[in-house]
């Protein structure tokens, strides 16, 4: 099903993309490139800014950039320094045409992305343009929403290792390209066909096909063609529309009976569930099947891997986050007060009396350094901030057992719990996830999230049936403890199983190897210090869930005859939050 | 390139009619005190924002006025102009609409304004540096992701949206300035929610959803990109639709306060409250208010039936007692009990004297 997805391929898209946005960046808004610093990295950076050929000035967003870093603000230092009013200029308010390198966009906040993504749609404005460098790995460490809707332009290059021997374009092709961009036609077909694949692939929003046609025409411009043709069409969905799927544009990788369908269009009956499938087959008139399915079959090539297994399931196999350094949230502005400290006023809120107060000693010795002509003199030592106390959101994640006959009962309780929890936490903002394991996988089924509307779809899709891997489970749930920690949530993991293992990481059915795996998985979990609770729902009294229990530091509670609302509130009583 | 961005034309904006009539009724009438629209990424929510403002014609200020007074309505004035104009006629200029977009990590500072912190430092005077409130006043103030606001901002907002006056007690400071803005709030339901006693001080609530009809998609597609390939052509192109728009709003505003409502839609509008469940009567003020606004722009003299129940979702459906549990949309439940009120008008017409 996978054409050629060898490095060489991507590069030489990733190359022509590199072009297009070129040609035209404004509309583009930005280009959002997946992969970790290095070689080549550098190398497609440097290629840009040659294509871009100086017509914006570049300017990076330090990692610790706040508001002030890009709106501007006064600068302290320098008006105590000057007497006067000294306004540093902020990275995004400049009359000259920006481009903006975000580093690590996959820890910007939201905040720092909210104004980022205002920010380019805001008319009377300089051009601005962003290069969004995204280290992320994984679901759990994606750019912030608002961002990447914008940035529909996304250059995959975590596939290659080494930079491909080809000759690199020049600044010609794209001063031609730009020329000949408003004059290129796009056929009716073309936004069809890209409305359409967007609908296929479940994008919601309606600048991924927007973008898409814009990279299409500038496509057809860089060959210097007058009318947008299916290659700029496949183009445009390859890089566009497919890193934005949320869904594969058929169930469960191809199924082989819809290609023997004498309906030449298979590709155009998505897996909708609202029903827009009726939308997407209906209009399209003559010819635009053909384009449709280059639309879908260029997008189908270059999803996200996990994608084709289970729509908008994280599937968490083995898969650990490497460590990175624990930033967490900025310490608010809300909460309870803590004593002001020394610091700069773009770390939190000044606090003047804080700052009289450290100046106030000083005055009698300052005088003689700054003369007399000051009432009070200040240093930049004396600015003092206040700073809070808060008090942490809380996580609670479920790690269900989906196994077996039982499952199905079990699991609506559990069901029934989290959207019970969630209901709550209207009142006291906290987060619930939601894992399910069964034969040899453990799946997020519900990110940390405190959405109901979420939760309840993310619920309903929920499978069940197969053997017990715990330890596979235990690793899972740890792992998203220790993510939520390092994004400023305390976790708790409910573990709701009948407490034995019976399937290794690997799928086998081998009880002994399954029940050692657990042991070390329950070992490892221990050391992160969450609080754990670990409900066993099994008839029999199995000393191995105890055992477990224990190694995972845990809190035993045996609740042969659950239901969703003593689940929940045993949940409650022991995180404390009723 | 260098040609500043320009607004895309509010005309040319397609589907999307709650939010656009939304936004005109408080366009009409401030008084309704604000939009909530809750929905998909992408669907031109600020784009309808951003349009209207850039439709309605400029507004005359005061020149020297940090909080743009309108020199023309003397009771609205801030302290500072009343000063001004004591002393002479004050200069005046003309501003465009303001749309203020409040970003989603602004501190409080940012927001409602603070102590000059140059001023007090450098020359040791208590002055107030006005924040986005001030920049907002006689325009919109949107914000993006309202619901990921942090409660306590939500609060100050909706209070000063409220009273149309923003009064800053902090740091030693005693100010307060007009503050009379359109508040637009937007978010997404999948990534949290707004609390429910927050909900139903928005005046209007729309739902906006990305549209699932591929013609309507498309559409919206080619004429973004028609704009984006041309943006003066395009506007060219719609200037014309804009300006009747224009025109419409402006009469509608002069018109609004002389619009009648009969008893019976009166009667109607408050057994529709109590046949849906709202928690107190701003329910009411506000559905009375927003049929107004839309009777205005229609042209009309007075509200009709069909008015009102045009308006009812869209002031009413946040306003519902809910149950978390309960899947049913509550636009459903205010149109079942619609129909149930017109057709027990219809069948007792002497009662009522309500048709359809």
């Amino acid at each position: 099903m996978r054409p050629e997805t060898d490095s060489t391929a991507i590069w030489r898209d990733a190359v022509r993309a590199a072009k297009a946005f070129a040609v035209a960046p404004e509309r583009l808004g930005g280009l959002r490139i997946l992969g970790p610093a290095g070689g080549v990295r550098d190398a497609y950076l440097s290629l840009l800014r040659s294509l871009l050929g100086g017509r914006f000035s570049e300017r990076r967003l330090p990692p610790s950039g706040t508001e002030e870093t890009l709106l501007g603000g006064t600068d302290l230092a320098a008006s105590l320094e000057a007497k006067r009013l000294v306004h540093r200029r902020g990275l995004l308010d400049q009359d000259v045409p920006i481009l903006l390198v975000v580093p690590m966009a996959e820890r910007v906040s939201e905040g720092v992305a909210g104004i980022l993504a205002r920010s380019l749609d805001e008319p009377g404005r300089a051009p601005l343009v962003y290069i969004a460098l995204d280290e992320g790995r994984g679901l759990d460490e994606a750019m912030p929403a608002a961002l990447a809707d914008r940035l529909g332009l996304t250059v995959d290059l975590r596939e290659i290792a080494r930079l491909p021997c080809e000759d690199l374009p020049g600044v010609d092709v794209v001063d031609a390209a730009r020329v000949q961009l408003p004059r290129v036609e796009v056929p009716e077909a073309a936004i069809q066909a890209l409305c359409a694949g967007g609908v296929a692939l479940g994008i919601g929003s309606l600048r991924a096909p927007l973008q898409a046609v814009t990279l299409a025409r500038a496509s057809a411009a860089l060959d210097g063609r007058g009318l947008v043709a299916d290659e700029d069409v496949a183009f445009a969905a390859r890089l566009i529309l497919a890193p934005h799927a949320t869904m594969a544009p058929t169930p469960e990788a191809a199924s082989p009976e819809s290609e023997t369908d004498a309906d030449p269009d298979p590709d155009a009956s998505p897996p909708d569930r609202r029903g827009e499938e009726a939308a997407a087959e209906a209009p399209p008139g003559q010819g635009v099947p053909d384009m449709h399915d280059i639309v879908i079959e260029a997008a189908r090539a270059s999803l996200p891997a996990g994608l084709l297994s289970k729509a908008g399931v994280s599937s968490r196999k083995g898969k650990r986050r490497q460590g990175k350094s624990g930033a967490s949230r900025k310490s608010g502005r809300r909460g309870r007060p803590l004593a002001s400290r020394p610091g700069a006023p773009a770390q939190g809120p000044f606090d003047l009396l804080a700052t009289l107060k450290a100046a106030v000693p000083w005055q009698r010795l300052r005088a003689k350094g700054f003369g007399a002509s000051r009432r009070i003199a200040f240093g930049r030592g004396d600015i003092h901030i206040r700073r809070y106390r808060e008090r942490s959101e809380s996580l609670t994640i479920f790690a269900v057992d989906a196994s077996g006959s039982t499952a199905a009962q079990r699991l609506a309780e559990a069901k029934g719990a989290v959207e019970l929890l969630l209901a709550d936490c209207y009142v006291r903002r906290d987060q619930v996830a939601l894992i399910a394991f069964r034969k040899a996988q453990a799946d997020v089924i519900l990110p940390p999230t405190r959405s109901l509307v979420r939760a309840k779809r993310l619920l309903a899709e929920m499978p069940s049936g197969g053997g017990t891997p715990l330890g596979l489970a235990i690793a899972a749930a740890a792992d998203l403890a220790d993510t939520a920690t390092r994004n400023g949530l305390s976790p708790t993991i409910v573990f709701l199983t009948d407490g034995g293992a019976n399937t290794t990481r690997d799928g086998t059915a081998d009880r002994a190897r399954a029940e050692s795996e657990a042991r070390l998985a329950a070992r490892r979990a221990a050391t992160l210090g969450s609080r754990i609770l670990m409900i066993d729902v099994s008839r029999r009294d199995r000393p191995f869930a105890r055992e477990i229990s224990t190694l995972l530091d845990a809190r035993y509670v045996k609740l042969p005859r659950s239901d969703a609302a003593s689940l929940a509130m045993a949940v409650g009583l022991h995180t404390g939050q009723r | 390139m260098d040609a500043m961005r320009i607004a895309y034309p509010f005309s040319a904006i397609v589907g999307q009619d709650e939010m656009k009539l939304a936004v005109l009724i408080a366009a009409v009438e401030p008084s309704v005190g604000g939009v909530l629209a809750f929905g998909d990424r992408g669907t031109g929510k600020s784009t309808a924002v951003r349009g209207l403002a850039a439709l309605l014609p400029p507004l005359k200020a005061v020149a020297a006025c940090r909080y743009g007074c309108d020199p023309d309505a003397p009771e609205s004035l801030c302290s500072e102009c009343r000063e001004r104009s004591r002393a002479a006629r004050a200069k005046t200029r003309l501003m465009p609409v303001p749309v203020v977009e409040l970003p989603l990590g602004a501190s409080e500072d940012r927001v409602i304004g603070a102590l000059d912190l140059e001023q007090a430092l450098t020359r040791g005077v208590k002055a107030f540096e006005p924040g986005l409130f001030a920049k907002a006043n006689r325009g919109f103030l949107y914000i993006d992701e309202v619901n990921l606001l942090e409660d306590h901002l939500v609060d100050v907002l909706l209070d000063v949206a409220a009273s149309g006056e923003n009064v800053v007690e902090r740091e030693g400071l005693s100010v307060r300035h007009p503050a009379r803005f359109v508040l637009i709030g937007t978010g997404n339901p999948e990534e949290g929610e707004l609390r429910p006693q927050l909900l139903d001080r928005f005046g209007l609530f729309v739902e906006v959803t990305t549209p699932t009809d591929l013609a309507q998609r498309v559409e919206v597609v080619r004429r973004r990109e028609a704009f984006e390939n041309d943006p003066g052509a395009f506007q060219d192109a719609w200037r014309a639709d804009d300006a009747r728009l224009r025109q419409k709003v402006l009469a509608a505003r002069g018109k609004v306060a002389t619009v009648a409502v009969s008893d019976d839609v009166r009667i109607l509008a408050a057994r529709l409250c109590m046949a849906v469940g709202t928690d107190g009567l701003r329910g009411e003020l506000t559905l009375l208010r927003a049929a107004r606004a839309v009777a205005a722009l229609d042209g009309a003299s007075d509200v009709s039936v069909a008015t009102l129940v045009r308006v009812a979702p869209m002031a009413l459906r946040h306003r519902l007692r809910r149950d978390p549990m309960d899947e049913a949309g509550s636009s459903v439940r205010i149109e079942r009990a619609l129909s149930e009120l017109l057709a027990e008008a219809a069948s007792a017409p002497a009662s009522f004297g309500v048709r359809a």
